[in-house]
């Protein structure tokens, strides 16, 4: 029956299970079906698992000589495998902490086991301990590196916010545009509020415009904010106001095209110096 | 007690250019080689 619960229970889990493989799950957990085989897991989980705790597992005859040791009275054999065991397990829980820089020092931490095992327990020259703890540091890092390179993905980008710079003319531009409905010569009043706000748009996308479009800002914008005040005021209209408020909006228009104008000659100059490298390099 | 944790520059991975289940095996060697065999010759010694 269905409604059995224990049958409820191995739906859910296996439900879940579905979520994780597609990738769905709970942050950290790794799904299976659709990621890499290798390299940085999306998500920004870090898969310091069974890779980092088998390595201690090198060392296991270590665990048969320490009483061995023990009963024969080995004192340098018991030093050397317990500083092997404790180094190794130290590298362990480090590497498993998975912040950066981590599996360097644990892999530091595996060379020094090899190196007090070898020393110590097997009782090998000092010169072949340290090269084989070199070489321990070395089997670690090229087990681990890879582990290591996946950083925690960075932190979405906040929402721009326009410049404090521009914080008042975006104000000037808002009130312009709730006035305008209510006084003479709207649709105009409204298609030069559009076309200032859409210079406005672009300079908060690249604020490295501000200062071309400065003068834009300071008398165009201005202006058509004191003639809002003043038609709010009660003034009647003079018959060139719909000219300015055209020749406002051309000027508006002219001054994005040429903000793009610079951009594309920026980007012909790049072509024309990439283009030029590539065949110098005889690509 | 807070342990302030020193900013750690990221280590430059080891053979880069070697693919990942070539460099795990070359790892497992090493190891195998230098920490095993140590290892059993304490047991045995």
């Amino acid at each position: 029956m269905a409604t059995e619960p224990w049958r409820q229970a191995r739906d859910a889990w296996k439900a879940q299970q579905r979520r994780w493989q597609t990738g769905g799950g709970a942050p950290g957990e790794a799904g299976s079906s659709n990621l890499p085989l290798w390299g940085p897991k999306p998500g920004g989980a870090r898969r310091f698992g069974w890779r980092v705790w088998f390595l201690p597992l090198f060392l296991w005859p270590l665990f048969l000589d320490v009483p061995i040791s023990i009963l024969r009275g080995h004192v340098f054999g018991l030093l050397g495998a317990g500083l092997g065991i404790g180094f190794a397990f130290l590298a362990a829980s480090r590497m498993a902490r998975g912040l950066a820089g981590d599996a360097e020092r644990g892999s530091r931490m595996l060379g020094l086991a090899a190196g007090f095992t070898a020393g110590f327990g097997a009782g090998f020259h000092p010169l072949m301990a340290v090269a084989l703890g070199f070489g321990a540091y070395a089997g670690a890092r090229l087990i681990t590196d890879d582990l290591a390179e996946a950083e925690p993905p960075p932190a979405p980008e906040p929402a721009r916010e326009p410049p404090a710079s521009l914080a008042g003319p975006a104000a000037q531009l808002a009130r312009i545009r709730e006035a305008a409905p209510r006084l003479a010569e709207t649709p105009r009043l409204l298609s030069a509020a559009a076309a200032m706000g859409s210079v406005l748009d672009d300079i908060t996308e690249r604020p490295e415009r501000a200062p071309e479009a400065r003068r834009f800002l300071a008398v165009h914008l201005d202006g058509l904010s004191r003639i809002v005040d003043r038609l709010e005021a009660g003034a009647v209209p003079p018959a060139t106001l719909p000219d300015l408020l055209d020749t406002l909006t051309r000027s508006a228009e002219r001054l994005r095209v040429d903000l793009r104008q610079q951009e594309t000659e920026a980007l012909d100059i790049q072509v024309k110096v990439l283009s030029d490298r590539l065949r110098q390099e005889g690509l | 007690m807070n342990a302030i944790e020193r900013p750690r520059r990221p280590s430059a991975p080891l053979l880069p250019h070697m693919p990942p289940p070539l460099r795990w095996v070359l790892g497992v060697g090493l190891l195998g080689l230098c920490l095993w065999l140590p290892a059993v010759a304490a047991l045995f010694r």
